[in-house]
């Protein structure tokens, strides 16, 4: 039982904006995946460099990546947030 | 007044048919109804399916089964092969779709269409669904009456059926009716001119009601009622084939150029199907007879016989054209050559990709990117660069080195050359397109991205002012200032136009370095103008102008940049829109560059 009421669901079906904020979850869920793939790369990378300047450039990459990320979890957890309140409208 | 005299003679015609005789009303009035349903189911359709549609042709275009299996589906689930050719060119103009895949759909809807013919001889005849059609009607409307789109589009395609429905009650009424009243099998022709005249007949009709489904259904109905000859209704039915390519090529010649070579496509396929069923019409009858035996069919069941037929040329003629597809492409690329796009002339965007919303995004993206191309141009040509060399050369020492000849262009004859008249249309364009919900916050990205590339220019123009002016100056010290400025938008250009070209899977940490080191590049924030000052390396005025040229430079840079974060990538790999929002600003950007471990970040730009 997921405690969703049949016509709950179809209530949802109907809503566009409700399709639209669960295809834009998905969306920033798999860009956030993709980043922080990418981060721990970098990482790693940086880990066995040697030179300084290819080390500074890593690490600008990666301080980057992080602020982005921060700031997708943020919008992550607005559009929970924002679902939340569309199903109790 | 000669060009309406045949919508005049047409009219008047049927105002005599009205006035004369109650039968003729009937099927005139059926066939009118019948069309309006059609176009109903249409309209409710594209809006209810729209969307999958568009995502199952994208799942479409590696292969060409994949293709005609689309094209025949799509068909025969919409029961609208215009609607299916609508959404190929659509794709076919924004080069979603290949023209070999895009023939490969066409055909396929030309088998889908067939179905029509079954629905019709099937359970349409044979049941009273003038019955049916009222109640239909009834929930129909009060369904568009509602708030929702989706029920609003269930809605138009009850209402669809329900007047599909009336309209073939009305026409089998008014032939049952006109049975009694006069004999049309006097008029019924055999051999060779029969085939001919009634092939006519077909095109006529199916190019006049703008519906082959409208010909058949009349061909039909009055085969049941006995009006028709067998032999004459298969001749019919070859000339509605060959009269909806000649409708689609009629439509095709104000369409692009991918439209008109769908269009060719279609007739060609058309012509060479029908000539082949007009040829070996016997053979073909045979085997519908052969084939209506094994199934048990009644003797008098023309109807069913017909449709059979129907199905059986159009999948000869996939026999027949499908290997010869790639040779078609070669044949049409030839004949409908694309010329190269002139300033004025929009590439990608045009009225028949408006109106499908997906391809018509994707297709206004790609004429953002030329957009974008234009403006490299400009700003390049404006900083003194060769815009070709520039696009070549990402080699810091090289792009700070002074012009050998330093020169004012006319910026305004360049925007009002090329970028304004591009940027009006694709305006005009987004304008157009039918958009709700995430698609509608994505077009105002398109919209704000057109924005921000006319800024750049408008930017450009004030900055080129004191960039000319300084660079000829014989002051090092202000000269060089100019020279730093120019050589970082000429390096930010060099790498967004290389981004353009392959995006790659990390824009946008791409993008971010840009817009970091831009950040870190203005004077203004990193405390090197001050420093200018206090050395008195730069005199009061010229400490004005490099703070504002610098300003200009920065909003230049920055709206280039925003701009790429919203058209280097099509929507479907990565939401513009969320690109947007994940965007550092520039506060945010300089908390990093401030961060302890941030030394110095300067590429080449100047220390603070």
């Amino acid at each position: 039982m997921s405690g969703k009421s049949n016509f709950q669901k179809f209530r949802e079906f109907l809503s566009k904006d409700y399709r639209d904020q669960l295809k834009k979850r998905d969306k920033l869920i798999e860009m956030l995946r993709r980043m922080r793939e990418k981060q721990h790369e970098l990482e790693a990378e940086r880990a066995g460099e040697s030179h300084a300047d290819v080390q500074e450039s890593l690490d600008m990459q990666i301080r980057l990546l992080r602020e982005q990320r921060r700031k997708g979890i943020e919008l992550l957890r607005e559009l929970r947030e924002l679902r939340r309140q569309t199903r109790q409208d | 007044m000669f060009r309406n005299l045949p919508l005049i003679v047409a009219l008047a015609l049927l105002g005599w048919a009205f006035w004369s005789s109650e039968t003729v009303a009937e099927i005139a009035s059926g066939v009118a109804v019948f069309l309006f349903g059609m176009m109903a189911l249409e309209q409710g359709l594209r809006s209810l399916t729209g969307g999958t549609l568009e995502r199952l042709l994208r799942l479409s275009t590696d292969r060409l089964w994949k293709g005609l299996t689309f094209g025949a589906s799509a068909t025969a689930l919409t029961q609208s092969s215009t609607l299916v050719s609508l959404l190929t060119i659509s794709f076919l103009s924004s080069g979603l779709l290949g023209l070999q895949q895009g023939l490969g759909v066409i055909f396929g809807a030309n088998l889908g269409t067939t179905t029509g013919a079954w629905l019709m001889a099937g359970p349409a005849l044979h049941f009273n669904i003038g019955r049916g059609a009222l109640p239909i009607l009834t929930f129909g409307v009060v369904f568009i009456l509602t708030r929702h789109t989706t029920l609003r589009s269930v809605g138009w395609v009850l209402v669809g059926i329900g007047f599909l429905f009336l309209g073939i009650q009305w026409m089998k009424d008014g032939f049952d009716a006109f049975q009694q009243a006069f004999d049309l099998t006097a008029w019924g022709m055999t051999g060779l001119k029969g085939l001919a005249i009634y092939t006519g007949i077909g095109i006529l009709a199916t190019v006049v009601m703008q519906s082959s489904h409208a010909t058949l259904i009349l061909t039909i109905t009055a085969l049941a009622a006995g009006q028709i000859s067998y032999e004459n209704a298969l001749a019919i039915s070859i000339g509605a084939n060959i009269g909806t390519a000649v409708s689609t090529g009629l439509a095709a010649i104000t369409a692009n150029i991918e439209g008109r070579r769908l269009a060719g496509a279609h007739l060609l396929f058309n012509v060479v199907t029908a000539a082949v069923a007009l040829t070996l019409i016997t053979p073909f009858m045979l085997t519908v007879e052969f084939l209506a035996g094994l199934v048990g069919l009644a003797e008098d069941n023309h109807a069913v016989r017909l449709a059979i037929f129907h199905t059986l040329f159009n999948l000869a003629g996939i026999g027949i054209m499908v290997p010869l597809i790639p040779t078609m492409v070669k044949v049409l690329e030839r004949v409908f050559r694309s010329k190269p796009a002139p300033a004025s002339k929009p590439r990608y965007i045009g009225d028949t990709v408006a109106k499908v919303p997906g391809p018509a995004m994707e297709a206004a993206r790609k004429e953002l990117l030329r957009l974008f191309g234009r403006i490299f141009t400009v700003i390049a040509t404006s900083l003194n660069y060769e815009p070709a060399q520039l696009r070549a050369n990402s080699d810091r020492r090289q792009l700070i080195a002074p012009p050998e000849r330093v020169r004012a262009h006319d910026l305004d004859a360049l925007y009002q050359d090329r970028v304004k008249p591009l940027h009006g249309l694709i305006v005009d364009f987004l304008a157009r397109v039918p958009v709700e919900g995430e698609r509608a916050r994505q077009l105002v990205v398109l919209r704000t991205t057109s924005q921000r590339l006319l800024e750049a220019v408008k930017d450009t123009k004030h900055l080129q002012k004191n960039l000319v002016r300084y660079l000829r100056s014989s002051n090092t010290g202000i000269r060089g200032e100019y020279l730093q400025i120019r050589a970082n938008l000429g390096e930010l250009l060099n790498r967004l136009d290389a981004l353009s070209q392959e995006p790659g899977e990390d824009l946008e940490l791409s993008l971010g370095e840009l817009a970091a080191r831009v950040e870190g590049n203005d004077i203004v924030t990193n405390g090197h103008l001050d420093q200018l000052i206090r050395d008195r390396a730069i005199t009061a005025e010229q400490a004005t102008s490099l703070m504002n040229d610098s300003a200009y430079a920065y909003r230049i840079a920055n709206n280039l940049i925003a701009a790429a974060r919203a058209i280097f990538l099509p929507f479907e790999r990565m939401d513009a829109e969320l690109r947007e929002e994940l965007a550092l600003e520039s506060g945010e950007l300089r908390d990093i560059l401030q961060s302890p471990d941030a030394s110095d970040r300067q590429h080449g730009g100047h220390a603070p």
